[in-house]
């Protein structure tokens, strides 16, 4: 490409035609010891995680954390306000009525809990990022339709253009393409 | 995932989508209808969003002249301090547990059929909850201190009293509304990446790129966000079944004949899902039929959606029954009359549409080939939903006769509660009308993930991992 | 119009020379002693224009856009006139009278800010007076209250006496003269009236002629002799449309003195009533309740046993423990045959004379008495007789003469006299014109205006265009009469009819004195100085008797100078005025006996055979005549027995509206019917010769077979912008020479429906133990629930002071003085007929009003006075999300106005449903007059907030202050009253410290008859209840008697 020499080098991608194709793939490309490199599909490929080799994701122990945030937090905030910063005698109940501050508990666990999940996810996928090298190319359009590519990053320490060119055909890749950051 | 998912042939079992239909298939016929140019717009959407616009306007009248007036441009009075403003509160929430539910509860189920109608029923979730949330917020006295029950510090140095049903249902309410919102976009982020890289033009690709938060189908990506996603269907679950029951707890822990009774949360929450389910319904036989989604909502889903109605309908039958009997058998003579008095006294007539609707009319599917037909589901999901209304105000206005005769009253709604209640329905169209127009009313990725050419596997060999 | 500014001006007492301020800039501000300049200056204000127009812009129409904008806009007068409001910026100012008066407490008339003063004054309510006293914040008068050293109140006031000051305020009362309906002046009232007078006193005052109300007042009367002998040929005319007379009349017939009955009910263990409402309707009510109540409790030995014949359902028939219903036309009948058994038995020492000729008579009404009824009379007969010297006979007031003669001779005979009656003659009436039927007189005046013979005509306080049978005649009469002045508080139906209107000022703007229904010499002193152009009733008459002086002041002090055998000096002239009254000076007990002649005078009314369906005109338990229709406290306050507002109906019984067929479908059904009222009611046409009324018919229960009951009162045109055309106008349909009774009438219903606003639409107990009821002869064995334990640590309140207060049933009776007196305390609105009609009432006392037994038309009748029972285990408090109602550590159920949101819950959760919701901004509606009879320590309640009872928890502050600086540390019992039981003639509440246990509340709650509402619900109401006793008379079978004995085990 006329460009590509202006233009640093992302990545190579290439497309293969079915969910199965790709994960046979992805398991060739993880036993050749890539780090840098991804499969992108229109949905989530069963099997996909232990063919690619990721380790298990990380997203529970966020959410243990703001969960138990959440729970301690608003107990503690019905019990302190209660029992300490202006107590009142209600219904002649006891100031520390816990029985009765179990919802609101409840409920804040669940709300950290959420929060945790979704922008715990977001953080780890370094999401939101509204700009990507793959963007560039017009037939990733497909990834999120019925095309399936895996594409390899030219930072990883064993990628040379060549070799991982050969490697994805080998592997059945198709109109395998080699990837440019948008701008220098 | 567990392999689990899979022991299961597809083959089978019938098709969740029917017609050999290939991935991009249902990506077409998903983003056809909202990739129509604005000229283009259908005239029954333009008609219809017409329409909810004008009851949405009326809404915000009446909510003004509330406002500016009080409360007693309504009809409640002393002996019932709470009318259609809690009735329809209750009802409005009881429609948004279906979405959540069937999200969740389903999704941990491994219940794959769900994914036909789980983004349908997610948003009807979020603007249902949204209805719900505008009552209690007009119903108080003076809305312009309501930030009283808010636990923040103030010049009072006072704090609310969490003993409260009050702030319990406050904080179950919101904490529902913003997960269901949250759940309902997590699960939109791929879908919109769809519409981004389908767009034909600059704006389009901008809009929905921002929402779409750059998705690129990575499996990197997919791993966290699956994640997410079981933890959210795992969150919302006891949600879901909190909430009304935590809804209920306004009228069990009071000490009122007919309210004060432990039946009331299972009661309601079977209730909600009921009435949710009906809701469903009623709007996916609409949207099938507009813009022929019939390969992708068979009537496979709604018939199992049908017998989750008459389970839960027969589960809400059975706590009416109940609820009679622990009357008689409390021998308090308060709660003997308020049971008598619901069915027998000034307002039984309501009682008694309250038991044609929800009991009665669900028995129908019990027969299979009423369950399949889409005008039989049609027809009884509308009653269900009248019913369900009709039970919210048998159980309010059983405090028109409570423990000293002399107190006791009548209960009529003004024209302003009926005119604010038919607003509500502006404001949960509208927001609806614009989710179908712009937005992919399946969960185009779930879809795929479903059918049988997605599976790795399937070409014969199934040996699980 | 900034009230901030006018509120500054009002509170801000120090400032008393504040400038007067331009309209629009906050109204116009006067100062003590410059008071007749500053009326000059207000005149001209309300003439200019401009003022108009910035009084326009003060009460924008649409300022208030409320479901029902006619009656409440109009009848809260939100857009008071401008003559009102040239009235209203005057309140503004502080207006102490110009003359010394004196504060009733100790301390000197120096006025501490924030600390009321207490004035000794009067008013009069026909021939009963009222010894009252005004309390005063910085000189605004804002409560009512009875003065504990007169007789005639006892500490407790009447619910007119509580109202009249909210009539005080009135923005609808007449503030400037008025000729020919057009805004005048005193001036040129003078001047039109000076040529007058001259050529009166030429002709020797022919035709002159004065129509005053009733007179109670010795100086009134002094001023009325001296017109008289200045213009010797002068008529005056006594017109009040309830009959003063009747009994004075009957007494005298029979014994030659014209004498009324003084009853001592303490000293009477039998009381048989004729018609005799003394816990309601007639005069001394007050003091009668009190008499009564105390002989009901159990503790001072046996109660006493009350029978009545009544045709109406009274508060005093809602007592009895034996009532016996009867048509109009047989109650006469009734008491002739228990006056000839009494007769018939030896040791009447009545001249034989007497007995022999008036039993025959007796014989022959008795004899058309219903024979079932026999065995009743009998027993009582014997019962009475049993209990001579301790039994006694009351004969109602609209009974005629020869009932009230019968009545005396019963009590002759059952050595009554001098024991549980006095009679003494009724002082006032010598200053009035005596006549059995009040409208006789007026219908001479009548005629000889027929003749021409009236040239100049002065109705004085007195209406009679509204309130005669003959209404329209007059309006036309009136016109042939050259002169015609009308003297009184408002420009009302007669005032339109006549040339000259002229205001007159409020009884607490002026000086005045009476002679109470004892004859105790009552003086009554201003407490604010007239708010309008006013003049009082004395110094009108003075200005025609040409007196010397013409101040009141001045007038009621040359009085008391002129009385022989008093011993007037300064000193006593300020005790009497300081007390309110002169001690020792109550007319003379007669002792009288029987004459023969009157077995002569006794003709026996004589009742035809068949008298069809009959009616009764009775006054009304809220407005009276009509005379208080423009107060809409007494509006609002529901009638004791029907529990109806706003309203005047048709009451009959309901064998009788099943008989006509309008009972179903409407509210009442039967007794297991459904639980709720309807908000309609059955219109009827009733005819009687030519006069035909069209009117609403309410069922009340209790009531004679074929009898309707009309109270008189309502349907005014001109009273005001609450009273106009509210209810129906029943004087039209009163026959002259039978006024209050008529037989044969005709009713058609209509078939047409008639909107009504009842506060209570359930009126069965259903067979709930809530209002407990026994015989004092049996132990009924009342559900008593255990005290339910708590599962966690409870709050300890046996330490310190914890308030409860106790109820005694048994006392109560039902009267509703409580209700007038916490409305006026607490500041609680009213909120018009429409919001009635949705059960949304404010007042923070519900009497509740129960009617038990199996028959509905011989019901027993149960008073529940219901505020906040503030439990210890409030359910209100646990579900208010923002603490707004919590516990004080003295056990009170606080209510934070400022920190309720107005969720309602509280509302639904409260068992008794004693919390009331402001709906809408009912406060807001209150003309300026009226706020300032608003009283400054409690709070205004803005909408959007709940309010309930709150024991008066600001008399609980005050003397929680008083006695910390005494440095005392309990607060003893009696020191703190709420409003409620401070005005209770019946003494049935107590209040104060439950751990103090010599405190009357203590003892109470260790009464046996003892209990909570409710107990199931472990609330622990600080309020309990005492069970009400009846004490029936076992010869008496159930048939016939009402019985009560079933309640509480149905």
């Amino acid at each position: 490409m006329a460009t590509s020499s202006s233009k640093s080098l992302f990545g190579v991608l290439a497309e293969f035609e079915s969910p199965a194709h790709l994960l046979q793939a992805a398991e060739k490309v993880r036993d050749k010891g890539f780090k840098h490199w991804d499969t992108h599909s229109p949905f989530p490929i069963h099997g996909m995680d232990k063919a690619m080799g990721l380790k298990d994701s990380k997203l529970g122990w966020i959410v243990l954390c703001t969960g138990t945030l959440g729970v301690a937090g608003t107990h503690l905030l019905q019990w302190w306000s209660a029992v300490y910063a202006y107590p009142m005698v209600i219904s002649g109940k006891p100031l520390n009525s816990y029985p009765a501050f179990i919802p609101v508990t409840f409920e804040g666990g669940i709300l950290l809990s959420a929060f945790g999940a979704i922008f715990g996810m977001l953080a780890i996928n370094k999401l939101p990022r509204l700009y990507h090298a793959l963007f560039t190319s017009q037939q990733f359009k497909r990834a999120t339709d019925d095309a399936f590519f895996i594409s390899i990053e030219s930072k990883d320490p064993q990628f040379n253009l060549e070799d991982v060119q050969v490697l994805l055909s080998s592997l059945g890749g198709k109109n395998i393409e080699v990837i440019h950051e948008a701008h220098a | 995932m567990s392999s689990t998912a899979y022991t299961e042939d597809p083959a089978k079992r019938l098709p969740l989508v029917e017609g050999g239909k290939s991935f991009h298939d249902v990506t077409e016929i998903v983003c056809k209808p909202l990739e129509q140019p604005l000229v283009k717009t259908p005239s029954w959407w333009l008609i219809g969003f017409m329409g909810a616009l004008t009851l949405l306007t009326m809404l915000l009248g009446m909510v003004g002249y509330l406002l500016w007036e009080g409360i007693g441009v309504w009809g409640n009075n002393t002996p019932v301090a709470w009318g259609w403003d809690i009735v329809n509160f209750v009802w409005w929430i009881g429609i948004g547990h279906a979405g959540t539910l069937i999200s969740a509860i389903l999704f941990l189920f491994r219940q794959k059929w769900r994914t036909g109608i789980n983004r349908f029923a997610e948003a009807m979730t979020v603007f249902a909850v949204m209805c719900a949330f505008l009552y209690p917020g007009i119903h108080i006295g003076r809305i312009w201190v309501s930030y009283y029950m808010f636990p923040i510090p103030n010049q009072m140095a006072m704090w609310p009293n969490f003993r409260s049903p009050l702030l319990w249902d406050f904080a179950a309410v919101s904490t529902y509304a913003t997960v269901s919102a949250l759940f309902w976009y997590i699960g939109l982020v791929p879908d919109l990446a769809t519409i981004r890289d389908r767009a034909t033009n600059k704006i389009r690709a901008t809009l929905y790129g921002i929402f779409a938060l750059g998705w690129r189908g990575a499996n990197r990506h997919w791993q966290n966000y699956e994640r997410a996603y079981l933890i959210l269907a795992g969150l919302a679950t006891p949600l879901v079944l909190s909430v009304h029951s935590i809804v209920s707890f306004d009228f069990a822990t009071a000490n009122l004949p007919g309210w004060h009774t432990t039946i009331f949360p299972p009661y309601f929450v079977a209730g909600a899902v009921f009435s949710g389910f009906a809701l469903v319904s009623t709007l996916m036989i609409l949207a099938r039929e507009i813009f022929g989604f019939k390969q992708l909502v068979t009537i496979n889903h709604l018939e199992n959606m049908s017998k989750i109605m008459l389970l839960t309908g027969t589960l809400v039958g059975y706590a009416y029954a109940m609820e009679f009997f622990i009357a008689w058998y409390s021998g308090s003579e308060y709660e003997r009359f308020a049971f008598i008095n619901r069915a027998a006294g000034p307002f039984g007539w309501a009682y008694w549409i309250m038991i044609s609707c929800n009991v009665i009319s669900p028995q129908f599917f019990w027969f299979r080939n009423l369950r399949r037909n889409i005008w039989v589901i049609f027809i009884i999901t509308i009653f269900i939903n009248i019913g369900m209304w009709f039970e919210r105000f048998v159980i309010i206005v059983t405090l028109h006769a409570d423990f000293l005769p002399s107190s006791w009253g009548y209960y009529r709604p003004s024209i302003v509660d009926i005119c604010t209640y038919l607003g509500t329905f502006g404001l949960f169209f509208t927001l609806f009308l614009l989710f179908l127009r712009f937005l992919p009313q399946i969960a185009i990725s779930e879809v795929k993930g479903v059918m049988p050419q997605a599976n790795p596997h399937h070409h014969g060999d199934s040996h699980g991992h | 119009m900034s009230s901030v500014n006018s509120m500054e001006n009002q509170e801000n007492t120090e400032n008393q020379e504040s400038q007067p301020l331009l309209p629009g800039q906050g109204g116009i501000t006067g100062s003590l002693g410059q008071g007749k300049k500053y009326w000059k200056s207000l005149d001209e204000l309300s003439q200019s224009s401009e003022y108009r127009q910035f009084v326009e812009r003060e009460f924008p129409e649409n300022a208030s856009e409320l479901l029902d904008p006619v009656s409440r806009r109009s009848f809260l007068g939100l857009m008071a006139s401008s003559m009102a409001l040239a009235g209203l910026t005057g309140c503004k100012a502080i207006r102490r009278p110009e003359d010394p008066i004196l504060a009733y407490n100790n301390q000197p008339e120096h006025v501490l800010p924030g600390k009321p003063l207490f004035f000794a004054s009067s008013l009069s309510v026909g021939p009963e007076v009222g010894g009252v006293l005004a309390e005063s914040h910085q000189g605004r008068p804002t409560k009512i209250e009875g003065n504990p050293q007169h007789p005639a109140n006892q500490g407790s006031a009447h619910r007119f006496h509580q109202a009249s000051i909210l009539q005080m305020y009135d923005p609808d009362r007449s503030q400037k003269p008025m000729f020919n309906n057009q805004a005048s002046d005193w001036n040129s009232f003078m001047a039109a009236l000076a040529p007058v007078m001259v050529s009166h006193m030429i002709g020797k005052g022919k035709g002159l002629v004065f129509v005053s109300e009733y007179l109670t007042s010795p100086t009134a009367h002094r001023l009325k002799q001296g017109i008289l002998a200045r213009f010797p040929e002068a008529k005056w005319i006594t017109s009040e449309s309830i009959p003063y007379a009747k009994e004075a009349l009957g007494v005298e017939s029979i014994t030659g003195s014209r004498s009324v009955a003084q009853y001592q009910f303490q000293a009477a263990l039998r009381i048989a009533s004729f018609d005799c409402d003394f816990l309601g309707k007639e005069p001394q009510s007050l003091v009668y309740t009190r008499a009564y109540s105390r002989t009901r409790s159990p503790e001072r030995g046996e109660i006493s046993r009350l029978y009545i014949v009544e045709s109406d359902h009274t508060l005093t028939g809602g007592r009895a423990d034996h009532r016996l219903a009867l048509k109009p036309s047989q109650i006469p009948l009734a008491l002739a045959a228990l006056t000839q058994k009494l007769l018939s038995t030896s040791g009447a020492s009545v001249p034989a004379a007497l007995s022999t000729q008036l039993l025959n008579a007796l014989k022959k009404q008795a004899s058309l008495l219903p024979p079932e009824h026999n065995s009743w009379i009998e027993t009582l007969a014997q019962d009475l007789l049993a209990h001579k010297g301790q039994s006694v006979v009351c004969t109602g007031k609209y009974q005629d003469p020869q009932i009230h003669a019968l009545g005396y001779l019963c009590n002759f005979i059952l050595l009554a006299l001098g024991k549980t009656v006095n009679y003494t003659k009724l002082a006032s009436l010598e200053f009035n014109t005596v006549a059995s039927n009040p409208f006789e007189p007026l219908e001479q005046l009548y005629t000889s205006i027929g003749n021409n013979q009236v040239e100049t005509l002065i109705f004085i306080n007195t209406n009679p265009v509204y309130t005669n049978p003959n209404q329209l005649k007059w309006q036309e009469t009136l016109k042939k009469v050259k002169n015609t002045i009308h003297f009184g508080l408002y420009a009302d139906e007669t005032a339109q009819t006549a040339q000259w209107h002229l205001p007159a000022s409020h009884a607490f703007e002026s000086w005045t004195d009476a002679l109470a229904y004892d004859g105790l010499y009552t003086l009554g002193q201003p407490v604010i100085m007239p708010l309008y152009d006013t003049r009082s009733t004395l110094e009108f008459l003075a200005l025609w008797a040409g007196a010397s002086v013409n101040r009141g002041f001045d007038l009621v002090r040359e009085t008391l100078t002129l009385i022989p055998g008093l011993p007037f000096s300064e000193t006593n002239w300020q005790k009497w005025i300081h007390d309110g009254f002169i001690p020792n000076t109550e007319s003379p007990r007669q002792l009288l006996a029987p004459q023969a002649t009157f077995a002569q005078v006794y003709t026996g009314t004589q009742a035809p055979q068949n008298t069809g369906i009959e009616v009764i005109f009775r006054e009304d338990a809220s407005v009276y005549d009509g005379r208080f229709a423009n107060i809409s406290w007494l509006q609002e306050f529901p009638d004791p027995m029907t529990r109806l507002t706003w309203d005047n109906t048709a009451l009959v019984g309901p064998y009788t509206a099943k008989k006509w067929g309008v009972l179903d479908g409407y509210f009442l059904k039967d007794n297991k019917g459904v639980p709720l009222g309807k908000n309609e009611v059955p219109l009827i046409k009733i005819h009687h010769e030519n006069r035909e009324i069209t009117l609403a018919v309410y069922v009340l229960p209790g009531l004679a077979p074929d009898t309707v009951v009309l109270n008189l009162g309502y349907g005014r045109s001109h009273a005001g912008k609450v009273g106009n055309n509210i209810g129906f106008d029943i004087s039209g349909f009163q026959k002259l020479d039978t006024p209050y009774h008529l037989t044969q009438v005709q009713v058609n219903p209509t078939g047409q429906s008639y909107f009504i606003a009842s506060v209570q639409e359930h009126w069965s107990l259903e067979g709930r133990d809530l209002a407990r009821y026994h015989d004092i002869n049996e132990h009924p064995h009342y559900h008593q629930h255990p005290k339910v334990g708590s599962l966690h640590a409870e709050w300890d309140y046996s330490k310190g002071m914890q308030w409860g207060m106790a109820i005694d049933l048994n006392k109560c009776t039902g009267c509703g003085h409580c209700v007038l007196a916490c409305q006026a305390e607490n500041n609680i609105p009213v909120v018009g007929k429409k919001q009635v009609s949705l059960n949304r009432e404010m007042s923070w006392i519900r009497l509740d009003r129960y009617f038990v037994g199996d028959d509905i038309n011989q019901p027993a009748v149960v008073h529940q006075p219901l505020g906040c029972q503030h439990c210890e285990m409030a359910p209100c408090e646990n579900v208010c999300p923002v603490a707004a109602t919590v516990h004080s550590s003295e056990g009170l159920n606080d209510m934070v106005y400022n920190r309720c949101i107005g969720t309602r819950y509280c509302s639904n959760n409260c068992p008794y449903k004693v919390r009331r919701f402001n709906f809408f901004n009912y406060t807001n509606q209150y003309s300026e007059s009226e706020q300032m009879a608003q009283n400054p320590d409690v709070t205004v309640r803005f909408r959007g907030v709940m309010e309930k009872c709150s024991y008066c928890v600001q008399r609980i502050n005050v003397a929680r202050n008083e006695y910390k600086l005494k440095g005392i540390e309990l607060i003893p019992d009696g020191a703190i009253v709420p409003a409620c039981q401070q005005t209770c003639p019946a003494e049935a509440i107590a209040f104060g410290n439950i751990n103090d246990h010599s405190s009357t509340v203590a003892k109470w709650r260790t009464d046996k008859r003892n209990y909570t509402i409710l107990p199931e619900t472990n609330a622990r109401p600080r309020t309990s209840y005492l069970a009400r006793l009846s004490h029936t008379n076992p010869a008496l079978s159930n048939a016939q008697g009402t019985d009560h004995s079933h309640h509480g085990k149905s």
